[in-house]
């Protein structure tokens, strides 16, 4: 539709487009559904059987829903218009009664996300998610486009943002041919299944949902496993969302990053641009131990914007649900070039920690080396959080009243909001005001080091 | 100062209720020397806290140190400041003082500096703000 195809010049405008004219019945047939599940659950199934004039009030109220729905959606649909403008922005003209004029500045681009919902799936089509830096509202969704022009939009996106960061030369050197990619890892099925049974939180939910049906049945008999829905529902509901959100998960290498792809129902397509991290954790929780499993969760500018909260137990923040550690550090790499946990010496907390803290204190740890900082937590789940000394936002110390009776305090490393907290806790505290200087002063060269590479990351 | 807003409502509500019939007598009883108390515990702590509120300005950064039962240290680089806001309420302007604001890319950067005669809370703004630009680094 609107992606120009083949050589043209990334800094011309375009023509105002529409989105793909399936969209309004795409849209509203899922919510159609839901009224239709309802109505037939609700009253007993009596909506569809009092009819008035013969027809059933429940197919009357689909039909006339369906029918205004999709109207109203045809005249949004007309008025909505996207559009490149030759001097780097992305517009985007929407909204019926309250006309909406957007400007996506491409200098600010983050990430470009492809998403297939089920009922776009069937049509052929996909929506395109526009993540670009900034508080507030940042992202735009662009839903829907057909498959080929949605991938096809993606890439103009990312080489006319290359353009606009290189001062407008880049038409040359972008190519608009989908990058090639290299798959790194495919996730297998049954790892992935079992590993999110084996998760703290959900084995230790279907251990207690046992004790509690063991318990009820010896003591009031067969009864007892009418609560097994109830107990076993909450971990058994998280284990096949999630699994159905990673199934499949593939990390590929590709020019500008990292892409990743995952989804049963909803595929979703993702890439992590380099440069962009800013941290990771990687946790190991105790029943993945013998297995030697661990699992990747990243913060990445633009992705976790202001709605951190929300991002913080999304799948959008999983950079690998389940591998092997010698996966976990090929893809490290890949995302934070040069860095080698091994390498990086730990220093303990020290034995009085474990007044504060009786149960972690002992994996209580931080390390650093010229680019990163990492810190070690947790007991049950073992906790590995790592930021690159450039992404650092600022430090902070803190210091509760106990922690002072013991002479400790902690730092924490201030990043942009997302899954990853890097803590130093519970540590003396003048070495902890040490260190926190030592961190700042490293923090600025690796920032200037990062500014004087003229880093393609604005 | 929202302390003593919260301390005169309390106040009134204990008042109201001495002439309330259906409340009975002993509940306001108790509730004045309590109160009275509570509140001045916290003319007490607001005020140490208040006092621990402190800043420096180093040559590449700034540090805001504040509290005295939980104590907190920020220090944020220049070059990582990306808004410096000065905010003064109707209550802040009759007293004749400001607040000022840092926001960083980190929503944890938690660094305000309340409490500043408008023209010193000016003054450091636009210094900051300079500073800021001048080592301003991406992301």
């Amino acid at each position: 539709m609107s992606a120009e195809s083949g050589s043209t010049d990334v800094d011309a405008a375009t023509a105002p487009a529409h989105l793909h004219p399936l969209t309004p019945v795409a849209t509203t047939l899922p919510l159609i559904a839901g009224i239709f599940v309802l109505t037939l659950i609700g009253g007993g199934g009596q909506a569809w059987q009092v009819g008035v004039a013969g027809v059933p009030v429940g197919l009357a109220v689909c039909v006339v829903g369906f029918v205004f729905l999709v109207c109203y959606r045809y005249l949004l649909w007309r008025r909505f218009t996207y559009w490149f403008d030759g001097a780097g922005d992305l517009r985007i003209d929407s909204g019926l009664f309250f006309r909406n004029a957007r400007k996506v500045q491409l200098s600010r681009l983050q990430a470009v996300d492809i998403e297939r919902p089920v009922f776009a799936r069937v049509f052929g089509l996909a929506s395109l998610r526009i993540d670009v830096a900034g508080v507030g509202d940042s992202k735009v969704l662009l839903a829907y486009l057909a498959n080929g022009d949605a991938s096809r939009l993606r890439v103009d996106l990312l080489d006319r943002a290359r353009g606009v960061r290189e001062g407008g030369t880049a038409g040359a050197g972008g190519s608009t041919i989908p990058a090639a990619e290299t798959v790194v890892h495919v996730v297998a099925p049954g790892d992935l299944l079992t590993s999110l049974l084996l998760r703290t939180t959900t084995a230790g939910l279907l251990a207690l949902t046992g004790f509690i049906v063991f318990i009820t049945v010896t003591t009031s008999g067969a009864g007892g496993l009418l609560l097994l829905p109830f107990t076993g529902g909450i971990p058994l509901f998280m284990v096949v969302t999630e699994f159905l959100g990673l199934y499949g998960f593939t990390v590929a290498s590709a020019h500008d990053g990292v892409r990743l792809r995952y989804g049963l129902l909803r595929t979703q397509s993702q890439t992590v641009p380099r440069g962009r991290v800013m941290a990771v954790d990687v946790s190991e929780p105790l029943l993945w131990r013998r297995k030697g499993w661990l699992r990747v969760r990243l913060t990445v500018a633009g992705v976790a914007g202001a709605d951190g909260d929300q991002q913080r137990n999304s799948l959008q923040s999983i950079l690998l649900p389940v591998a092997s550690r010698e996966v976990v550090d090929e893809v490290l790499r890949k995302v934070l070039p040069g860095l080698d946990l091994e390498a990086i010496e730990l220093t303990a907390a020290p034995r009085r920690s474990r007044w504060r803290a009786p149960i972690q204190w002992s994996r209580l740890a931080y390390g650093y080396d010229d680019s990163v900082i990492a810190c070690r937590r947790g007991l049950v789940t073992r906790h590995l959080a790592v930021v690159p000394h450039a992404r650092m936002q600022s430090v902070s110390i803190v210091q509760g009243p106990w922690q002072r009776r013991l002479g400790l305090s902690t730092m924490r490393v201030d990043i942009a909001p997302g899954p990853v907290s890097a803590q130093v806790l519970y540590f003396p505290a003048g070495q902890v005001l040490a260190l926190a200087d030592a961190q700042v002063e490293r923090a600025r060269a690796a920032r200037k080091e990062d500014w004087a590479r003229g880093s393609a990351e604005d | 100062m929202s302390w003593s807003i919260l301390g005169g409502l309390l106040a009134i509500a204990v008042i109201v209720m001495f002439f309330v019939s259906a409340v009975p007598r002993p509940v306001p009883a108790i509730a004045a020397p309590i109160l009275v108390i509570a509140y001045l515990w916290g003319l007490w702590y607001f005020g140490r806290r208040t006092k621990s509120w402190a800043y420096a300005e180093r040559a590449d950064d700034l540090i805001v140190v504040r509290g005295f039962m939980f104590k907190r240290l920020v220090i944020v680089p220049y070059g990582r400041m990306q808004l410096v806001d000065l905010a003064a309420g109707p209550i802040d302007r009759a007293f004749g003082i400001a607040k000022l604001q840092l926001h960083t890319a980190a929503a944890t950067s938690d660094a305000s500096i309340p409490g500043l005669v408008p023209e010193v809370a000016a003054a450091l703004r636009d210094r900051l703000a300079h500073l800021g630009e001048q080592r301003a680094a991406g992301l």
